[in-house]
């Protein structure tokens, strides 16, 4: 009975062990997948919360150009963080660099588009335009520090 | 008659730079404040030099101040945008009568359906194919110019191309999750010389054309487009129907290897009797080497009339592109064009240039 006892706490302890390791590592995953893919931050104006990752591809390249409630919308990205940047075009947007910013050229020149993604070097400027601008929408790439009220977090949804 | 073009051109050009003033004034309105208009553009400076062969091009060696683009986008209200490009080619000087000034494009956009339905009303680019709505924005393309045989095929041996630069009319354009569209009617082309198809149609034909795309994958676009028009016949007075049919492919996969081909068919049917069937292509090919270098390759042809023989036209291109600095462009290129003894444009010449251009976009 007692020998029963005990090889019961001891799966026990096993399978609690094993539910918090794999918790861990979840979030662990989580955490590493959130850090490599950056964050976007929108205007605290923007109706949307959330959005999917076909609304992303589709704002960055152009085919969506207007939020829901049918304010314009305005790109930016931060040039400074390189990696992360190209990380968020490839996974995201399906363009390299080069090939995203010609795709952009070749919008606003030819008359369907009446800007390029802005682009800036440092997060203080890319959350003041976010900030100022009405429908602005902007990839930060990682950042931990506060974001200014007039600004919000866009969460990405699969 | 210069004195008539002169005073044209030059008031041209003070309405143009009116225009730009009364849009940098409109800060001060209260209906468009300055972060609802957005100044972009280009400017291009090029060199063409004869190289080899019969004597044909440029055998002196020329600089050219090919043209600055300004590019002005109001967004008027949320669904309203105003969009137009004003440019000046060849270093336009009213005084001397040189140069070109133009409106390549200035047209309203009202958006209404979102991204699915926007009209357009003004003059607008003809939709068509890969280049003609980019044929001046050189930033945006790896050569320094566009495809002869498939865009202006009447500099390669044609009479008539297969659809006009520009047209003045309404347009609809959208997107789709991956489909793009734009479908467009208007007054089309005249080839008489003294009227104006973006102020009065010289028939009571309209013309309508389209094209639609189609990403299947991020890598990969295709394309087919389409330009239907009558007009009155130079020769004969009579009428001139010009159907033309495209179909584009762009690829480009993530080692920055890349394709691009167009094919363009069509006919001129003239109601005087003579009817030419008439078709073109180009192919590209390019290799993104890290950050900065594209060498690429392009070959074009085209048959202007396929019931005359050796009248063909094309055009080998081997060149290089370079990225300067951000969107700046330094482009090297040898272009060899072959004819044949019955082509209109050449006459059987077969010769090289190099050409070369500094292309800025901002």
């Amino acid at each position: 009975m007692s020998t029963n006892n005990q090889t019961t706490k001891t799966f026990e302890h096993l399978r609690i062990m094993l539910t918090r390791t794999f918790i861990l590592i979840l979030i662990l995953a989580s955490a590493s997948l959130t850090a490599q893919a950056g964050q976007l931050v929108a205007n605290r104006l923007v109706e949307e919360d959330t959005v999917s990752s076909q609304m992303i591809k589709s704002m960055f390249l152009g085919s969506i150009s207007h939020w829901q409630d049918g304010k314009p919308i305005s790109l930016c990205l931060v040039s400074s963080n390189k990696p992360a940047v190209n990380a968020f075009l490839k996974n995201q947007v399906g363009k390299n660099e080069r090939s995203f910013k010609r795709h952009w050229t070749r919008r606003v020149f030819s008359g369907d588009a009446s800007t390029m993604p802005r682009s800036f070097k440092n997060v203080k400027k890319a959350l003041n335009y976010v900030a100022n601008k009405e429908g602005a929408v902007c990839f930060i790439g990682e950042f931990d520090g506060p974001l200014p009220s007039v600004t919000k977090k866009l969460n990405a949804a699969n | 008659m210069k004195i008539t073009h002169e005073k044209l051109f030059h008031k041209t050009t003070l309405r143009m730079l009116g225009v730009i003033a009364t849009l940098l004034c409109i800060p001060y309105a209260q209906s468009a404040p300055i972060d609802k208009i957005s100044i972009n553009g280009y400017l291009s400076v090029e060199y063409e030099q004869h190289v080899s062969g019969d004597e044909e091009g440029d055998a002196n060696g020329s600089f050219d101040m090919d043209l600055i683009d300004i590019v002005l986008n109001i967004q008027a209200t949320d669904k309203l945008r105003i969009a137009t490009d004003f440019t000046w080619e060849h270093g336009a000087a009213s005084e001397d009568g040189r140069g070109n000034v133009a409106v390549e494009y200035a047209f309203a956009e009202y958006s209404v359906l979102g991204d699915l339905a926007k009209i357009r009303a003004g003059k607008m680019f003809t939709n068509f194919g890969i280049y003609n709505e980019i044929h001046t924005a050189k930033p945006a393309t790896l050569t320094v110019k566009e495809p002869q045989s498939t865009n202006k095929n009447n500099k390669l041996g044609s009479e008539i191309r297969f659809y006009p630069r520009w047209l003045t009319g309404l347009a609809v354009v959208g997107n789709y999750h991956s489909w793009n569209y734009a479908l467009q009617v208007s007054n089309g082309e005249t080839e008489d010389e003294g009227s104006n198809p973006y102020e009065e149609d010289d028939n009571s034909h309209k013309a309508v054309n389209g094209r639609i795309r189609y990403n299947p994958i991020d890598a990969l676009r295709l394309g087919f487009s389409f330009y239907r028009d009558s007009m009155e016949d130079p020769d004969s007075s009579e009428r001139l129907d010009i159907n033309s049919y495209g179909l584009q492919v762009e690829w480009e996969n993530d080692g920055g290897t890349g394709l691009e081909f167009e094919a363009v068919t069509g006919s001129e049917n003239h109601k005087s009797g003579t009817n030419i069937k008439r078709h073109a292509y180009t192919a590209m090919v390019f290799q993104r080497l890290g950050s900065r270098y594209t060498p690429y390759f392009r070959y074009e042809h085209l048959e202007p009339d396929t019931d005359t023989s050796d009248d063909e036209g094309s055009v080998s291109i081997l060149g290089i592109n370079v990225l300067i600095d951000e969107n700046m462009y330094l482009k090297f290129e040898f272009d060899k064009f072959s004819t044949g003894d019955n082509n209109e444009k050449y006459e059987g010449a077969s010769f090289t240039e190099f050409k070369s251009s500094l292309s800025i976009g901002f």
